[in-house]
């Protein structure tokens, strides 16, 4: 517990996950903000964020799970929790396309989200970044969801997608490339 | 064949989204303006449907305006509220306006029994007799004046093709246009004449030259019984009228078989229809006068 630091990387929270609680409820929460992440960003404007935290949840328990079997083979445990949350996430996709999302009774309180123009505002901003970005490429739009809404490094969107950073860097300045041009596209008015 | 990227772009972009991704400040660019909302967005909980509550109070509120409109009756009294003239009204007023006009009808005119025409303004049901030759109507209305009534001449028969009354002059208007007036606008005959028409006694043809006394005082009596069925009697026994056009109906058929007999006699026959002989008879004593059927040099 208490040789436990707040920076120590992913991959030395798991290693110490079997033997200290501590570092355990660390790594649960870092995961878990991961998992958030990356579920709101992939899920879109239109997910609900009850969704995104089951998925978070149910990623933070198939971790908690694969923990006493994991074994470190030099892979970021960032990768491993990235292929967790992504099929996590596609599990929750079908389902709520399959059927309604049940949602809790949540007492009144202080909203702690935006005002209704900073929303609006955010809302187009995010929207237009959502629809630019479902022109890009699949995998290059995945290299731009981990790198800025998760958070990933170079590093670790590689080993979490199976690349070398080398191509990770390559394909992300495409995207971004791409990206630049349909926004020069719709200052002109080509792209609706 | 692309073109190679140069390192520095390459890094310029990975040093961008480093930034991005540490939610670090990545300048004005507009890339960098459009994924930092995007970033953010991924920081903020998602804008999910609407509470479970709300959805309740909603449906509560709902169902508390149903059960009011229900219970107000608005929407029954939308439902079964009439406009002032609809078709409905207009079919039953045409109805009563067809009832109240005693013209000729289909079944009356394929009978050649027209025995009362003209609107009368009298309510009731028509009894249609093709054997007797004679409409009778059975008025529903009020009760005639024993003055209005004819008196019961048996010994004046009526002709069995009634002469059309003036009345008759005026055609039955198409439906249409009969529904459309009202019933104020039709033309209406005297009361007198209109309650007089409709009562028809059965005319009764006795040949008094070829018949005995005792059998002409038998046809007198049996006249007698024949009285004309008043619209008293009708409305208040439609049996008892039914029974007396039956009597009428055996009254008619007595001559017919006493002329039959007579001629299996020998005696001196009378020859043509009863109902068709020109039998001149005086109006007002029955039998006083007995004349001759056409044809039969008269007995000297």
């Amino acid at each position: 517990m208490d040789g436990v630091d707040s920076t120590a990387t992913l991959r030395h929270l798991a290693e110490l996950a079997g033997t200290d609680d501590h570092a355990r409820d660390v790594l649960l929460n870092r995961v878990r903000d991961m998992a958030v992440r990356y579920a709101r960003a992939r899920l879109g404007r239109f997910g609900a964020e009850d969704a995104a935290q089951d998925v978070a949840q149910e990623v933070c328990m198939a971790v908690l799970m694969a923990l006493p079997a994991y074994q470190d083979r030099g892979l970021p445990f960032e990768a491993f929790v990235y292929t967790i949350a992504s099929r996590k996430l596609a599990d929750a996709q079908r389902s709520a396309m399959r059927s309604a999302t049940p949602v809790a009774d949540v007492p009144d309180g202080v909203d702690p989200a935006h005002g209704p123009e900073a929303a609006a505002v955010l809302n187009d901003e995010a929207g237009l970044a959502f629809a630019l970005m479902e022109r890009l490429p699949a995998q290059q739009r995945e290299i731009i969801t981990l790198r800025v809404a998760v958070g990933f490094s170079t590093e670790e969107t590689a080993a979490a997608l199976g690349m070398t950073p080398g191509a990770v860097r390559v394909a992300q300045h495409r995207g971004l490339t791409r990206l630049r041009s349909l926004l020069g596209d719709l200052e002109t008015g080509v792209v609706a | 064949m692309s073109s190679p990227t140069p390192l520095s772009a390459l890094a310029a972009d990975d040093l961008l989204l480093e930034r991005l991704g540490s939610r670090a400040d990545a300048g004005g660019e507009p890339v960098a303006v459009l994924l930092s909302a995007f970033a953010r967005h991924a920081d903020t909980p998602l804008a999910g449907p609407a509470r479970r509550g709300g959805r309740g109070r909603r449906r509560f509120v709902t169902v508390l305006t149903a059960i009011t409109v229900v219970a107000s009756g608005a929407s029954v009294a939308a439902a079964v509220t009439l406009p002032h003239r609809t078709s409905g009204d207009r079919a039953h007023h045409g109805l009563s306006t067809r009832a109240a006009f005693d013209g000729p009808t289909g079944a009356t005119r394929a009978t050649d029994s027209t025995g009362a025409t003209g609107p009368t303004g009298a309510e009731g049901l028509v009894a249609l007799a093709p054997a007797a030759g004679v409409v009778t109507n059975v008025v529903s209305g009020p009760a005639p004046r024993p003055t209005d009534l004819p008196a019961p001449a048996p010994s004046t028969p009526a002709p069995a093709k009634a002469t059309p009354a003036p009345s008759t002059s005026v055609p039955p208007e198409p439906r249409e246009q009969a529904s459309s007036r009202p019933a104020r606008a039709m033309p209406k005959q005297p009361p007198a004449v209109a309650r007089a028409k409709p009562v028809q006694a059965t005319p009764v043809h006795v040949e008094p030259a070829t018949l005995t006394r005792a059998e002409v005082n038998r046809a007198e009596a049996t006249q007698v019984q024949t009285k004309p069925v008043t619209m008293e009697r009708a409305e208040a026994k439609p049996a008892k009228a039914k029974r007396d056009q039956v009597k009428m109906e055996r009254a008619e058929a007595k001559p017919v078989k006493a002329k039959r007999d007579q001629v299996k006699g020998g005696e001196q026959e009378p020859t043509g229809d009863p109902a068709t002989a020109p039998t001149a008879r005086s109006a007002g004593s029955a039998g006083a006068t007995r004349t001759a059927p056409v044809g039969v040099p008269p007995r000297r």
